[in-house]
């Protein structure tokens, strides 16, 4: 009652005279998420419109501007929507609240939280970012040239990733897709040489199960602390699963903005794609290709452009953005794949073979690739990595022959030898992310045969126990060293080299 | 087939209607049915109607006013109405008692001026 008089009051108070005319329409016809409403004959595109249903106002976007209707995707309960209720455009675009209050929570695509924990933002706090915004331009942006490590040894040698790219991550379903992107999260915290990114992980059409299970995994790693977590999980309606990316970038724009690094992870837009399609074809636009309407790249591409790395006068921030595309019998020619291969600056292939002969993660380095290259390593890294890639294609092609010849020459065996313990080397558990001082010295041993003779079944262990000896004996002068500088000079190199010998002996 | 907006349907039966003797204006518009009937486009006669009267008034340069209110037939609010908005205005009058108090008006069914009690409580509670 109190509470009422106290309403009555400030209403009594602010009282005003003025009575506003309204442009409105009429809901014609509603139904899975979708509706088309007669009117609003001024509305823009992707405007926000309000609906005044029974159970209290419910949001919607317009989509469809036709001749006679306009066609919306609602944001809210559809089912409290009937026909005749009265929509009202709103004026503005849908937005998001963005801060740094969202660090290690989960909330859904319209900024609601989902982890029980509570309102996020203080009234008046928090940034209203539009979920639709104009990627940055040329003249804003510079190139990329800062590493994002993932920890995972084959994609920091062969395939940099850069603070700014766009790295595409495709393979089938349950090759290790998401754990990789997990593995880059959690070894954003454990980098020390460059600043901790606000890591951004979208889960697009995801079991619940499954997000429950990636929110702990990073709780347990400590990733949490900066780890925002946006789902709009299997149940949802095909307007959220659409919304979803689009709401992550937002926020990821946030702390670039504020000249921080931001990584953004989708997983996986071959979902959002159908649920776009499934809006689209609710909203009888035309359908082209396997049913995809005709702006199915254009989805994508505006998304996907959106990250970038800002030069200093704006900043210096930057957003990473990890796409992730789920093939169908290791298809990366279908419709949807090609379109985010050629948009992104590169791919990681996960390859189904590789994976079920245990080499995991199951990269297939020929079919892999970053456009950006060597911009995005460290000189360390570079000195180390540079002959891997194709020491790594003659041995397979070595392999392939090696098959059929009884009798092969010493410098054959030799090159055999070195490529079977690369392969070792390369493999990697999960929840596993490495530093990348410890994979430069790793990839030093290997790359200069040191480890030609042990047998690939110890291979593992003994990497283990020569990173565990490095650390214990020359932390300060080798180790500490390349972390500090990112650089692996010829003196450092020699250390190292009379190190592992010194390793290799104690071990026999 | 090609496909007919409501638009389309709507100008032709007002120009058909328009052109023929009131005495025509029933057969003309069973056959205006069938036709509807014949192309699987039944479900959308009511738009269409509403389309027919929306031309039919614009065409006549009249504007159609609804009243809403949770009364019966307000007919001094009709002329304050007509007073201020000419005599070229088609009145219709809707009884809502969930608007508590006050009117609500529907101008052309795009504009609407909400001066009711129910939408300052549900602005009071929001």
């Amino acid at each position: 009652m109190d509470f009422i008089a106290e309403q009555l009051k400030k209403e009594i108070e602010g009282f005003k005279r003025e009575i506003q005319a309204e442009k409105i329409g009429t809901v014609l016809e509603v139904g899975d998420g979708i509706m088309r409403i007669a009117g609003l004959g001024d509305v823009f595109s992707q405007e926000m419109l309000e609906v005044e249903a029974d159970g209290g106002n419910v949001s919607a976007i317009a989509f469809n501007l036709e001749e006679d209707t306009v066609g919306a995707i609602v944001l809210g309960n559809s089912q409290n929507v009937k026909e005749g209720d009265i929509v009202k455009h709103t004026g503005r675009v849908l937005s998001i609240q963005a801060g740094d209050e969202l660090l290690g929570r989960v909330i859904g695509p319209l900024g609601n939280p989902l982890d029980g924990r509570g309102p996020i933002f203080e009234k008046g706090k928090g940034i209203f970012m539009a979920v639709e915004r104009k990627a940055p331009s040329v003249i804003v942006r510079e190139p990329v040239n800062t590493p994002l490590h993932t920890g995972i040894i084959a994609i920091d040698s062969m395939i940099p990733i850069g603070r700014g790219q766009r790295e595409l991550l495709i393979g089938d379903r349950q090759i290790g897709k998401t754990s990789i992107a997990i593995d880059t999260i959690i070894n954003q915290g454990r980098d020390s040489r460059y600043p901790t990114p606000v890591c951004i992980y979208v889960a697009i059409g995801q079991k619940e199960s499954k997000v429950a299970k990636i929110v702990q995994t990073l709780k347990e790693a400590g990733a949490d602390a900066y780890t925002i977590v946006v789902s709009a999980s299997a149940s949802s309606s095909a307007s959220l699963l659409f919304l979803a990316p689009y709401a992550g970038a937002a926020i990821g724009e946030y702390f670039m903005e504020q000249g921080k690094d931001a990584l953004v992870i989708f997983d996986d837009l071959s979902k959002h794609a159908w649920a776009y399609r499934e809006l689209s074809l609710l909203l009888r636009r035309p359908p082209g290709r396997e049913a995809y309407p005709g702006d199915i790249f254009y989805l994508h591409s505006r998304l996907l452009e959106r990250a970038a790395k800002l030069n200093k006068e704006h900043g210096g921030g930057s957003l990473t953005a990890i796409p992730i595309i789920e093939t169908q019998l290791g298809d990366v020619s279908a419709y949807i794949p090609t379109n985010v291969i050629s948009i992104t600056d590169g791919q990681i292939y996960l390859e189904p073979e590789l994976f079920y002969q245990g080499v995991r993660p199951a990269v297939n380095v020929g079919l892999s690739v970053s456009r950006v290259g060597s911009s995005a390593q460290t000189k360390a890294m570079k000195k180390v990595a540079g002959k891997l890639r194709l020491e790594l294609a003659q041995f397979r092609e070595l392999a392939a022959f090696a098959q059929f010849a009884s009798d092969l020459d010493e410098s054959t065996q030799k090159r055999l030898r070195r490529g079977r313990a690369l392969v070792e080397l390369l493999k990697q558990k999960e929840r596993s992310p490495m530093p990348f001082e410890r994979q430069v010295l790793l990839l030093f041993a290997g790359t200069q045969g040191f480890f030609d003779d042990i047998s690939p079944e110890n291979l593992s262990h003994t990497g283990k126990k020569f990173l565990e000896y490095m650390e214990k004996l020359h932390e300060s002068d080798i180790v500490g060293t390349i972390r500090e500088t990112g650089e692996f000079p010829e003196d450092l190199q020699e250390k190292t080299k009379k190190a592992i010998e010194e390793f290799l002996k104690m071990s026999d | 087939m090609t496909t007919i907006s409501n638009r389309q349907y709507a100008e032709a039966l007002l120009k058909t209607l328009g052109e023929a003797p009131h005495k025509n204006h029933p057969v003309l518009f069973k056959r205006f049915l069938l036709l509807l009937r014949r192309r699987r486009d039944s479900h959308r006669l009511d738009r269409i109607l509403a389309l027919v009267e929306q031309l039919f008034l614009k065409e006549k340069k009249y504007r159609k006013v609804v009243i809403e209110s949770p009364y019966d037939d307000p007919q001094g609010i009709t002329r304050e109405i007509k007073k201020i908005m000419g005599e070229h205005i088609f009145v219709q009058h809707k009884k809502n008692p969930a608007l508590l108090a006050g009117v609500r008006l529907w101008i052309d069914s795009d504009i609407v001026i909400d001066a009711s009690a129910r939408r300052r409580v549900l602005n009071l509670f929001a």
